[in-house]
């Protein structure tokens, strides 16, 4: 899908940290006990709060004055992988949660290049340093 | 079994006597979502009277207390932030980023009485003579009511209802006929937040409420936005049953672009402009006069851009541009390029015969660019209030002025440019109350009046802002001596 509008793209991050969220839950669930379940349940924590600020942004932020088109952003160019596997090792949750952190952080760099309005532009960009640094943590854990 | 819509009187939600009903449909299913009870006009007089009944209690209140109520309503507001901008799709037709921002430009309203307590304060000066100060204060007077316009359901009745009742007024809305729901749902919101009951008020109806209304002797002022003839009957009537009035009317607004324009930015300005809320809007972008040798490659970005823009129902995210209002909009909108075309105008991008995958029987129209057009034609002068874009050539900045200022309207008129003399000379002399410059849409934020001239406004004071606080007190001087 296009993400052409302020409102799409917002809508989008919603339901694609949405899913994150929910990744991250179950795999806290399915790692039982250990580093990996302590940090997947953190990272569903820091979701939740994610997705509130996004909500809160679309409510906040859209300036009916801005509403200019948006091109060449598709939600297809950011799939996440956020099938649980059954019975898999808590190492294979880590590097499918590293993979999903860096589409993650990829899909919010662009965001926040793509949205006029710098305050949102903003809370996008630091989502995507929030992923990014998920992801090193992920990376150390590995 | 679809919703019948009630009043919401004294604070209570009450059921219409009425049997006249008017369906409520999605512009862009034709699906009949409420069905709008029409009320009567001793209806009417009875939210006045309700009105009348709570309105000392309420100017008693401090003002404080009254902005704790505007801080309360605001937070209200937000938790139900999604469901009114979707009703307002729904309803309206425009796309939800659309809708959102018609609901969060509401909200600033209230954000904006919420500072009442300093926005009330008069002055005053001690010795004007010895001994003798003289004092000045704003007071509310009474009863007002607003007439609502269909395009902009949930934010045009904030510009004015805020403002009336963090003042100390109280308050009967009458939203309009085809898009009555999301003001019930604020009115549901106002409910929720406890103010004493009556104070404010909201009845369902048409004309005949309208009417009643306007000459109800406990009424104070009334605001209006709407279409020009409409707005002078509502301005000459109110007036002459003694009340204060602020009457927004139609437009046909300009949008100059100087051969140093940045296209790009000016182009994505323009589509906004023009096709937003599907040119529903008295600040929408009707006539584009192109100064220079830009026009060519002007026309060639605007063509492509608006070819691009996405047409639907607007719930669907990534939609740019919903349906017009109603079939009789649609065949108005139709009805002036037919007789543009005629007249001699070329049209350049034709979205006239749009289909909409899923959506057969919305009432969508396509962006249209039309050329070769000259300022006395009909679909250049008159307020077309649909996705038209009129292209013309014009020799100077002069000439541009002298075509913007033969229009009988006078709303909203834009310049593009990067030179600051051109801008300044727009800004000091064009003869519009919203002046854009490099932006297309000039809309005034809640704390600045929303402005107009001309066949376009008719009163003195406008909504928003601190002529709003005007517009809903009198000021009363007070000289004091003490013997």
């Amino acid at each position: 899908m296009e993400l052409g509008t302020f409102g799409a793209i917002l809508s989008f991050a919603l339901e694609f940290e949405g899913n994150i969220t929910a990744f991250f839950s179950a795999a806290a669930d399915a790692a039982g006990k250990g580093d990996a379940a302590e940090l997947f349940a953190d990272l569903a924590k820091a979701g939740d709060k994610r997705l509130k600020a996004i909500e809160r942004t679309r409510r906040e932020n859209v300036a009916e004055m801005i509403l200019e088109p948006i091109s060449g952003f598709r939600s297809e160019d950011y799939a996440l992988d956020v099938e649980l596997p059954a019975g898999a090792p808590a190492t294979a949750l880590v590097a499918q949660a590293a993979g999903i952190e860096k589409t993650a952080a990829a899909y919010y760099t662009t965001a926040s290049e793509k949205v006029s309005v710098p305050e949102v532009a903003r809370i996008l960009k630091k989502m995507a340093q929030q992923h990014a640094a998920q992801l090193e943590t992920l990376e150390e854990l590995g | 079994m679809v919703k019948k819509t009630k009043n919401y009187i004294d604070g209570e939600w009450v059921a219409s006597e009425s049997k006249r009903i008017h369906e409520v449909t999605n512009p862009a299913t034709r699906e009949v979502i409420a069905e709008e009870v029409l009320s009567t006009p001793a209806e009417a007089n009875e939210a006045v009277a309700a009105a009348q009944a709570a309105f000392w209690e309420w100017r008693e209140t401090p003002a404080y207390t009254r902005a704790r109520y505007m801080f309360r309503w605001k937070e209200a507001l937000e938790e139900r932030f999604e469901d009114i901008s979707r009703m307002v799709t729904m309803e309206n037709g425009k796309n939800i980023d659309e809708a959102r921002g018609e609901v969060r430009r509401a909200i600033e309203n209230v954000e904006v009485a919420c500072g009442i307590p300093s926005l009330l304060m008069g002055y005053n000066l001690e010795d004007v003579a010895t001994g003798i100060d003289e004092d000045c204060i704003r007071q509310p007077m009474g009863v007002f009511a607003g007439i609502n316009p269909f395009n902009f359901p949930a934010m045009v009745p904030m510009w004015f209802i805020p403002y009336a009742l963090a003042c100390g007024n109280t308050y009967v809305c009458k939203p309009s006929r085809q898009t009555p729901l999301s003001m019930n749902i604020i009115a549901e919101v106002i409910d929720e937040c406890d103010f004493p009951p009556g104070v404010f008020n909201l009845i369902n109806g048409t004309h005949d409420v309208t009417d009643a209304l306007l000459t109800n002797p406990d009424v104070q002022g009334v605001s209006f936005v709407g279409s020009t003839p409409a707005g002078l009957h509502v301005y000459k009537t109110a007036t002459a049953h003694g009340k204060r009035a602020q009457c927004q009317g139609g437009a046909n607004n300009y949008l100059l672009v100087m051969s140093d324009a940045d296209i790009p930015g000016t182009v994505g300005a323009l589509m906004t402009s023009c096709y937003g809320c599907a040119g529903q809007r008295c600040l929408a972008g009707s006539v584009i006069l192109v100064v220079g040798d830009i026009y060519d490659k002007l026309k060639a970005a605007l063509v492509e851009a608006a070819s691009n823009i996405r047409v639907g129902y607007g719930l669907d995210e990534g939609v740019q541009m919903g349906p017009v209002i109603s079939a009789k909009s649609k065949e108005t909108i139709l009805g002036f390029i037919e007789r543009g075309i005629k007249d001699g105008a070329k049209m350049v991008l034709d979205g006239r015969g749009i289909q909409v995958p899923g959506h057969p029987h919305g009432h969508f129209i396509g962006p249209c660019i039309i050329e070769n057009v000259t300022p006395d034609m009909e679909i250049v002068r008159e307020e077309v209030f649909g996705p038209v874009m009129c292209m013309m050539q014009v020799d100077s900045f002069e000439d541009a002025l002298e075509i913007i200022h033969d229009n009988r309207y006078g709303n909203a008129a834009s310049i593009f440019t990067a030179n600051g003399k051109w801008a300044r000379e727009f800004k000091y002399r064009v003869r519009c109350g919203n002046v854009g410059i490099n932006v297309g849409i000039a809309a005034p934020i809640a704390s600045f009046p929303f402005a107009g001239m001309k066949d376009s406004f008719f009163g003195d004071l406008h909504g928003q802002g601190r002529d709003g606080i005007n517009f809903f007190t009198d000021s009363k001087v007070v000289i004091t001596r003490w013997f």
